[in-house]
């Protein structure tokens, strides 16, 4: 099932928290949203799910809009605040209340529970989960109808790194199983390697599009990082070629500009003994800093 | 619809609240019948014994259809069931379908249980309750003014999206607001009010008012409670909750 956004905007009185934004999320992949918070991702997914009016632009799920799918469980699962459950009411009742609602048997009810690793506790009150646990329970709930498309609002939110590995791997088996995944988080390093394409958007605007790699492309920059017992020589040659070089003790330098080949070739043909020559890919984070550092509404430092 | 509806059980009889709620009308409604079964010294119709209890029955199942939807706003759930189900209107008309039904169900065990504590402390005095049409329009109308209790509460609910808030509401007018109008305004005027028509809904309780004889104030009661959903639906179809 194909996601179009287009030219969604919402207003909240004269503030804009989506600025006519539009994009697509397509099936079988993981879709990262990442912005800073505040950048209008939440305001989006709610958007998209007509919980939200829009006050210009239009979502679509294979051109219908949300408010026209019959059952809309059995196409869109979402997750969208995790801890929004009556806190006497017990996990297994929580979900069968919204399964009867779309003429989902109770079976499946017992068979997310399972998927998600909450049996043991099912029967007991949702109010006393832990927040790993209740974003469990939130996607126990988006997988309810086993939809092909699956919308998650920071689902590693407050996990710790176990948590975060299992969503992860859970994100990768449903895109996988030809679901589209759009998962949004203000930290890209909490969805890493798992993302297939990227929305990154900051003040409500599209700030970048595309695959992991072509959106990293615009912020990263080759960089080689070089250990040699004559590294300062080997600066002095670097930065000749007029490309940035930094020096954070006698023996190692980051190359940023030149290649491993480049660097290594150069090093060889003035006789340079080299400890080490890696090249460092783009980092993730460095690349989605720089793409939305103009968009941020709360820096530390304050330095503006 | 019956999807729906069954959704609306399963939120129903998950949760505490709505038992202690239901169950105290029920108790209340049996105790009150019988301290005032045993204080009647016969000089009003026995059936009157049975309709003591249902200012009380009503306020709580006020409450119970506050709760029906205020508790979604309040706990956040209603996001997830507005996903469910995106049509709004259709939510709100299960829980409404729903609370009539447990309202009357509610209403009638509470009617028949002060019935059976009523005529076991009347044996005793050799006094009966006729099976006569006055038990008959008492009976309908208790059942029929508890439901519409439960829609009013919903219309509130869905009005305020609060529930402490709606609840505050109701106890407001009903004590204070109500009074007020009845005695500094215009007494017509303050029998047409919600509450005020609701206990002259009641044969035989409510006395001589504007809406006698008291299946007319049964119908004005009703007409409140229908605006108010109304207005609850208009509110809850715009806002994003």
């Amino acid at each position: 099932m194909q996601i179009e956004v287009a030219g969604i905007t919402k207003r909240f009185g004269s503030a804009v928290a989506v600025d006519d934004l539009s994009f697509s999320v397509r099936p079988g992949a993981v879709t990262g949203f990442v912005g800073p918070n505040g950048a209008g991702k939440s305001t989006t997914m709610r958007m998209m799910l007509a919980l939200d009016r829009p006050d210009a632009g239009r979502a679509t799920f294979d051109g219908l809009p949300y408010r026209q799918i019959l059952d809309p469980m059995r196409s869109v699962g979402a997750l969208l605040d995790a801890k929004a459950v009556h806190p006497r009411r017990s996990a297994r009742n929580h979900l069968r209340m919204y399964a009867s609602s779309n003429g989902i048997p109770d079976s499946r009810v017992d068979e997310v529970i399972g998927l998600v690793g909450l049996a043991d506790v099912a029967s007991r009150r949702a109010g006393g989960f832990s927040l790993g646990m209740a974003q469990r329970l939130g996607l126990a709930l988006a997988l309810l109808g086993d939809p092909p498309v699956v919308i998650l609002d920071e689902p590693a939110n407050g996990l710790d790194p176990d948590g975060i590995i299992w969503i992860r791997t859970f994100m990768r088996y449903l895109a996988d199983q030809g679901h589209s995944v759009f998962v949004s988080s203000h930290l890209l390093s909490e969805l890493g390697q798992v993302v297939d394409d990227l929305v990154v958007i900051g003040k409500g605007r599209l700030l970048a599009l595309g695959s992991l790699h072509d959106v990293l492309g615009t912020g990263g920059r080759d960089a080689v990082t070089v250990v040699s017992p004559d590294a300062v020589r080997l600066a002095e040659l670097v930065r000749d070629r007029g490309v940035t070089v930094a020096t954070d003790d006698s023996n190692r330098i980051e190359v940023a500009g030149l290649d491993a080949v480049a660097v290594g070739e150069l090093a060889a043909a003035h006789g340079i003994v080299l400890h080490e020559l890696t090249p460092r890919e783009p980092s993730l984070e460095d690349a989605y800093l720089r793409l939305t550092s103009d968009s941020r509404e709360f820096r530390a430092g304050g330095a503006e | 619809m019956i999807h729906l509806l069954r959704a609306e059980w399963i939120k129903f009889r998950s949760v505490r609240s709505t038992w202690v709620l239901t169950g105290l009308a029920v108790a209340l409604s049996l105790l009150i019948a019988g301290i005032a079964a045993s204080a009647d010294d016969g000089g009003q119709p026995a059936v009157e014994t049975l309709a003591v209890s249902s200012t009380f029955v009503f306020i709580l199942l006020l409450v119970l259809g506050i709760q029906f939807i205020g508790q979604e706003y309040r706990f956040g759930t209603i996001r997830a069931t507005f996903t469910a189900v995106p049509n709004r209107t259709r939510v709100l008309a299960a829980k409404t379908m729903f609370g009539v039904g447990i309202g009357a169900v509610t209403g009638l065990v509470a009617f028949v249980g002060s019935f059976a504590v009523a005529s076991i402390v009347f044996a005793g005095d050799d006094r009966s309750i006729p099976f006569d049409a006055r038990l008959a329009e008492t009976i309908t109308a208790y059942v029929v003014v508890a439901a519409v209790s439960v829609v009013l509460g919903i219309g509130v609910g869905a009005i305020t999206r609060n529930p402490a808030l709606g609840i505050a509401a109701v106890l407001i007018d009903m004590f204070v607001l109500e009074s007020l109008v009845t005695v500094f305004v215009s007494e017509d005027l303050g029998s047409v009010l919600p509450f005020n028509a609701s206990f002259a809904a009641l044969p035989g309780i409510g006395g001589d008012t504007l809406l006698s004889p008291w299946f007319v104030a049964l119908a004005v009661y009703a007409a409140w409670a229908v605006g108010l959903l109304l207005i609850g639906g208009l509110i809850v179809e715009r806002r994003d909750p």
